[in-house]
């Protein structure tokens, strides 16, 4: 009898509920990958899923799909929504519809090794930062560099992130201008630690993106990722994945 | 598209790293036919376990990668012995002493089989006008060896200018290194290495050239076939 009626139960929930289809990459760790079940998981689905919670009778389906095919599969409304780490262009603002709220900012962040004291890139006077070559972040340490020739900071190029870390751990450097997640992911890798600093050189905001004429679902999702992010429950999820809230 | 523009204009910013270039394969030349000198001749005298260290090492030294064995000491000895004092050590350093090993186990083998190949009554007439066997070793056979081996050194010195392109992997800022940092901010890899590789030839080609001023002063050393 009990196994009848929660049959029913499921049946009419399939039947009654909405469903939401949402596209991603699901080969990007941290952020949208598969678990060991095959279950989308990380941090951008797991947001999705955060903000379903806040809306009726809703029926969540994540389809995978390649990074080259993502915006195709939009247009062809193969799914509704992506949460993808992606940021605003100036194309795909003329084509797409994105959440009213970033869920997410990627930076570019001053990083120390662990007995590093420094808040600000301006104490760090003459000291030895390193940088990858070509990054964006190699980009706004040697702009800053220029326009403070007082600091004297002295800019050190690596070939490889990994080797960046590498010297910030064993003190060749006294910090490096990076990205957060990628460089606690090889620190923990190599088994050092390595300190984050709230002092960025830039925020790029990541946003949910619809179709053109998804404007109900948008408005929809653009209350609940207002709710979330107010009850910190998006804060909290990025403080699980990365160690500090990126969500702000 | 090539920017020429651009090409000529990187010049500018690639041309500091010629320093360390130069830098790295002189010093590590000197030194390398110093202590290479001392190698060829503990091998040729087969002093006892010396000898043996000595074809160890050399046999590592010819029998790795240049850049593996950059990477191990310049990661490897904080990673080892703690990073207060191997840390602290400037990369270009690291380099040095790594550029120099390395030319010292392929510097002993030229300078053993150079002094081989000296002919032995060389030896026995300075002897015979009663020089003492270290007199003799460096008045006699040890010039001419050097002439005998010249082309041989000035072709590794030129291999070991090129080397110096590795010094980058390790943060130096050698020629290498300035053209890779000017490609990865404009994206113009062709241009950017393209100057680099001008600039390399340029100073092989002054290289070339003071060797062969060395030879011509050498020449009184050669052999004389009655």
């Amino acid at each position: 009898m009990k196994k009848i009626l929660i049959f029913v139960f499921i049946v009419s929930n399939l039947l009654f509920a909405k469903e939401l289809k949402v596209g991603s990459e699901n080969a990007y760790a941290p952020f949208a990958y598969l678990d060991e079940n095959n279950e989308a998981t990380g941090f951008d689905n797991e947001v999705v899923k955060i903000l379903a919670s806040y809306l009726k009778d809703t029926q969540l389906t994540f389809v995978s799909v390649p990074w080259n095919a993502i915006f195709s599969g939009l247009d062809g409304a193969k799914f509704d929504v992506i949460a993808n780490q992606i940021s605003k262009t100036k194309e795909r603002e003329e084509k797409y519809l994105f959440s009213a709220k970033p869920y997410f900012y990627g930076v570019s962040a001053l990083i120390l090794s662990k007995n590093g004291t420094a808040k600000h890139i301006d104490e760090l006077k003459g000291k030895k930062i390193g940088v990858s070559i070509g990054s964006n972040h190699a980009f706004n340490l040697e702009k800053y560099a220029k326009d403070h020739p007082e600091l004297d900071l002295k800019i050190v190029h690596y070939k490889t992130s990994p080797t960046l870390i590498a010297d910030l751990a064993n003190s060749r450097l006294d910090a490096i201008i990076n990205d957060p997640i990628a460089s606690l992911d090889y620190a923990k890798a190599q088994g050092v630690d390595i300190k984050v600093t709230e002092f960025y050189f830039e925020k790029v905001p990541v946003f949910l993106v619809f179709r053109k004429n998804s404007l109900a679902l948008k408005q929809e999702l653009d209350i609940a990722l207002e709710k979330a992010l107010q009850d910190g429950k998006i804060g909290e999820l990025s403080q699980k994945y990365f160690g500090l809230d990126l969500s702000r | 598209m090539f920017d020429f523009d651009y090409f000529l204009a990187s010049a500018a910013r690639i041309y500091p790293g010629i320093y360390y270039t130069i830098l790295i394969a002189a010093l590590s030349f000197v030194l390398g036919l110093f202590f290479g000198l001392i190698l060829a001749l503990i091998r040729l005298y087969k002093i006892r376990l010396l000898n043996e260290i000595a074809i160890v090492y050399i046999s590592f030294f010819r029998g790795t990668p240049l850049l593996v064995q950059l990477f191990v000491f310049y990661f490897g000895l904080p990673a080892s012995f703690g990073s207060d004092f191997f840390g602290q050590i400037d990369a270009i350093y690291y380099a040095l002493v790594v550029f120099s090993l390395y030319a010292s186990a392929y510097l002993a083998e030229i300078m053993r089989s150079a002094i081989l190949s000296v002919d032995k009554g060389q030896l026995e007439a300075a002897y015979s006008l009663g020089m003492s066997a270290f007199a003799s070793f460096k008045r006699i056979v040890l010039p001419q060896a050097f002439m005998i081996t010249l082309p041989n050194l000035c072709n590794f010195f030129i291999i070991q200018l090129k080397n110096t392109a590795l010094a980058f992997t390790i943060t130096v800022h050698d020629l290498m290194g300035l053209a890779e940092i000017e490609a990865g901010r404009s994206s113009k890899f062709l241009e950017a290495y393209l100057m680099a590789a001008l600039m390399y030839w340029g100073v092989c080609m002054l290289f070339e050239f003071l060797f062969s001023l060395l030879e011509k002063k050498m020449k009184v050393f050669r052999k004389v076939y009655a």
